[in-house]
């Protein structure tokens, strides 16, 4: 059973689709919780979708690197691309404070993300964005 | 992701999504429900039985909705979402007003019926 998965996407929104029942496919062969699939495609929308719209200055065409890897502990995302200095974990969070009717759009993604996940990390390595997210999967 | 009407008349709108209410989900169902859907101005009720994942940008539409309908005094309801949906609905806030029912007696009760 290959215990990592790769692919490398183009920064666009239609290749999630093309993403999305490939990892599928991976997690279910590599049986993983449903809890943890939903986890791990919501991680992957929330922060390709934030590196396609937020992370490149021009229209080119630009590749991300997609892996997962399985561990000991779980699941480790790893996410890699090209585009300027950008740490999406950076977007302030909803304000709670305000009535949801009046609260700005924005923030709620990455927000619920952080609570889902058991390790965040952003660092910029010979000019590539590197994300890393662990996923852990707990027993019962 | 599909959008089926299940019923519609003087009361309310009950539909009923399937599949992944994720990027390409909203933008398959955006128009639909907005513009035809909410614009009943009738209470909502969505079963999500048969929704499998839920993102952000669904997250937003389904707000969306609910947002709208309210403006014209009318509620909306999802019905047995899964756990992993029901927890974004939940730690997002969404849910002060798109509330969750785990049954249709339920679902209808928070609508008023």
């Amino acid at each position: 059973m290959d215990k990592t998965f790769s692919l490398t996407i183009r920064n666009h929104f239609d290749e999630l689709s093309r993403l999305t029942p490939r990892v599928d496919e991976f997690l279910e062969k590599s049986d993983v919780s449903s809890r943890a699939v939903f986890t791990i495609n919501f991680v992957l929308e929330e922060l390709l979708t934030n590196i396609i719209k937020y992370g490149y200055d021009d229209k080119k065409e630009h590749m991300i690197g997609v892996r997962l890897d399985m561990t000991a502990e779980g699941v480790l995302v790893t996410l890699t691309d090209d585009g300027h200095a950008f740490n999406p974990l950076d977007q302030a969070p909803p304000d709670f404070s305000q009535p949801i009717y009046e609260r700005k759009r924005g923030g709620l993604g990455i927000f619920l993300l952080k609570d889902m996940v058991d390790h965040l990390e952003y660092n910029r390595r010979d000019n590539l964005n590197v994300i890393e997210v662990r996923i852990a999967e707990k027993s019962g | 992701m599909e959008l089926k009407v299940v019923k519609q008349d003087d009361d309310l709108t009950h539909i009923a999504l399937a599949g992944r209410l994720d990027v390409a989900g909203e933008q398959e169902i955006r128009e639909q429900l907005l513009g035809e859907i909410v614009t009943r101005k009738k209470p909502l009720l969505v079963d999500m039985t048969a929704v499998s994942f839920l993102g952000s940008m669904g997250l937003g539409l389904l707000f969306q909705c609910a947002k709208t309908l309210r403006v014209d005094g009318a509620k909306m309801v999802v019905l047995n979402p899964q756990p992993m949906i029901a927890q974004v609905l939940e730690g997002s806030g969404v849910s002060e007003i798109v509330q969750i029912a785990p049954d249709m007696k339920k679902a209808l009760k928070v609508l008023g019926f």
